[in-house]
């Protein structure tokens, strides 16, 4: 690849970010979550990432860094204060807070600024795949907002793939970029064949019965 | 309970858990997530309603109004009373009544604020007024009667006069209020192109009697919003596998204080006749025979398999001559021994063709 297409291939790569960030934003919207806390958006990014097999979809990024206090994607972070820079998101409640890593971080809840937002995300409806990706977040942010501000908090210490005992906290949870090992999307399937009376789960279905048993664990069901 | 198997179907450190309890304390929950946001407001109110009236304790709830509005991004009146999250309110364990409940479609979560107000008009008013959310799609649940009642306001409560009662009961639901159910939905969005939405058309070319390939897709994507409208505290599935095939539509209603506890009312198998295919090409009159009979095999089968209580084929006509229900004559036997009921809608291709045949004495 020449450095030209590696340079396109990175613009591609944060415009990817950039929409699904703002279609995280959109969609956390419409189930009243927002404005929404840094890190429960940088949650709410890797479930979309983890259960996006359930809704036959692909992984936008594939793999995240195990932290203590649940997943960071520094790329998605730079691309959420661009835009926010831009004028398309805003940050509210803006603070400094020190990190596990003992390092100076934003601390804030975001919500987009819907009078430059709006015009992207009737743009994006226009598109068949887009609008695809809209349902699937959609259906996330919903199944989510089930879950308490507490529960959200936690929710990562019991999440099937990023609660893995084997990987431990600084390395590489990879669920889609050089390993399949994703339990999350694998238990949301399981489902599938459990409901009653015989009835086949639909996505939709999984995904909030995967989010109910990711909150019955973090009050010690199992 | 779930066992460890290689990577790709490994449940990790969620091997062995209770997945069967959480599937049949929940569900149901997310079924619907193809169908219109107004839709599954009205269902996921109507199911939560249902289920609280069913709690243990929910008759010393308070004899107010509840009012639900489809704004999950709550507003409140006064600083000094924000609103309160219920993460999990279709659960049926929280009262509902007294309060201003802001909700998403699913109605699986919501805030709400207190209604201090006897007097409905005020009430009514915090919402068009105070709140200048008049124009957002609302439910209103009235315990005080003898039998509480349920009103939708599609076009929110600025506009009383467009207002739907809503049935909670869970009563029976038989055959014929599907069929009235059916003619609605058949007489708003089916019954020529003019009432089909630009992304549901039925026709190709309708003059030319060319429907599309995609048109029992459409078909059943009107009636499953239609079904779910005309009973909110049932679930509509689609393609369910069954061991005979896929079955089209089943209506079932759980138990509202054990999800997993469930009544199938109906199977429904939905059947396109045609005369041309998309492209122009002629279906034989014996092709159509065969496909009618296909379904009276179909709706019995899949009503045994799945225990459901009845079975009915359905038939939407798109043929370039109205014969009524003459095409049900060679199966009219075999639908009696199957117990299979049989209805038949006519889809005009124009509404020239609709006219002519209304004002004919059709």
């Amino acid at each position: 690849m020449t450095s030209i297409e590696q340079q396109r291939a990175k613009d591609l790569g944060g415009l990817q970010r950039r929409i699904r960030l703002v279609m995280l934003l959109d969609t956390a919207g419409q189930a009243g979550l927002l404005p929404i806390p840094i890190l429960r958006l940088h949650t709410l990014a890797y479930l979309s990432n983890v259960l996006a097999p359930v809704w036959d979809m692909p992984a936008l990024e594939g793999k995240v860094l195990k932290r203590q206090g649940g997943p960071f994607y520094p790329a998605l972070q730079h691309d959420l204060d661009r835009l926010v820079g831009m004028g398309v998101a805003v940050i509210l409640g803006l603070d400094h807070v020190l990190d596990e890593d003992n390092r100076w971080r934003l601390e804030g809840s975001y919500q987009l600024n819907r009078p430059f937002a709006d015009r992207i995300v009737d743009r994006l409806s226009d598109f068949e795949s887009e609008r695809r990706l809209a349902t699937f977040l959609q259906e996330l942010a919903f199944a989510v907002s089930t879950l308490s501000d507490d529960d959200f908090d936690q929710a990562m210490t019991e999440d099937a793939t990023y609660s893995d005992p084997l990987i431990g906290v600084g390395n590489v949870v990879d669920f889609a970029e050089w390993q399949r090992r994703n339990y999350s999307a694998n238990a949301a399937r399981y489902f599938d064949n459990l409901l009653p009376g015989g009835a086949r789960a639909t996505p939709g279905e999984k995904l909030h019965l995967y989010v109910r048993h990711l909150h019955s664990r973090v009050h010690g069901g199992r | 309970m779930a066992a460890e198997g290689d990577e790709t179907n490994s449940l990790g450190s969620w091997a062995g858990a209770d997945f069967a309890g959480t599937a049949r304390a929940n569900f149901g929950v997310g079924a619907d997530a193809d169908l219109p946001p107004d839709v599954r407001f009205l269902a996921g109110v109507a199911k939560l309603i249902r289920r609280r009236m069913a709690e243990n304790g929910a008759e010393s709830d308070p004899a107010r109004l509840a009012v639900f509005l489809l704004e999950p991004n709550a507003r409140a009146p006064n600083a000094e009373a924000p609103p309160k999250r219920v993460p999990m309110l279709d659960n049926g364990l929280t009262s509902v009544t007294g309060r201003l409940w802001f909700v998403s479609p699913v109605v699986v979560s919501g805030k709400y604020i207190e209604l201090d107000e006897a007097d409905d008009d005020a009430l009514f008013a915090i919402v068009t007024d105070t709140l200048a959310l008049g124009q957002v799609p609302a439910i209103v649940f009235d315990p005080r009667p003898t039998i509480p009642t349920v009103r939708f306001y599609p076009k929110g409560l600025s506009d009383l006069e467009k207002c739907n009662a809503v049935v909670i009961s869970g009563a029976d639901v038989s055959l014929q209020q599907i069929y009235e159910a059916i003619d609605k939905v058949y007489q708003h969005c089916l019954v020529t192109p003019e009432a089909q939405a630009r992304a549901g058309k039925l026709w190709v070319d309708g003059s030319k009697w060319w429907p599309s390939k995609q048109a029992e897709d459409v078909v059943q994507l009107y009636l499953r919003a239609g079904l779910t409208t005309a009973f909110p505290t049932c679930t509509v599935r689609h393609e369910q596998t069954a061991v005979p095939g896929r079955l089209d539509l089943e209506i079932e209603q759980s138990d509202p204080l054990d999800r997993g506890k469930i009544t199938r009312h109906a199977v429904l198998e939905l059947k396109v006749l045609r005369s041309f295919r998309s492209s122009g090409t002629t279906v034989s009159p014996t092709e159509t025979l065969e496909w009618v009979e296909s379904g009276v095999r179909q709706a019995a089968s899949y009503r045994d398999e799945r225990g459901a209580l009845a079975a009915a084929l359905c038939c939407f006509d798109m043929r370039n001559e109205h014969t009524g229900e003459k095409c049900f004559e060679h199966v009219q036997e075999l639908a009696n021994s199957l117990i299979v009921e049989l209805r038949h809608w006519f889809v005009f291709g124009t509404s020239e063709q609709y006219r002519e045949f209304s004002t004919s004495g059709g």
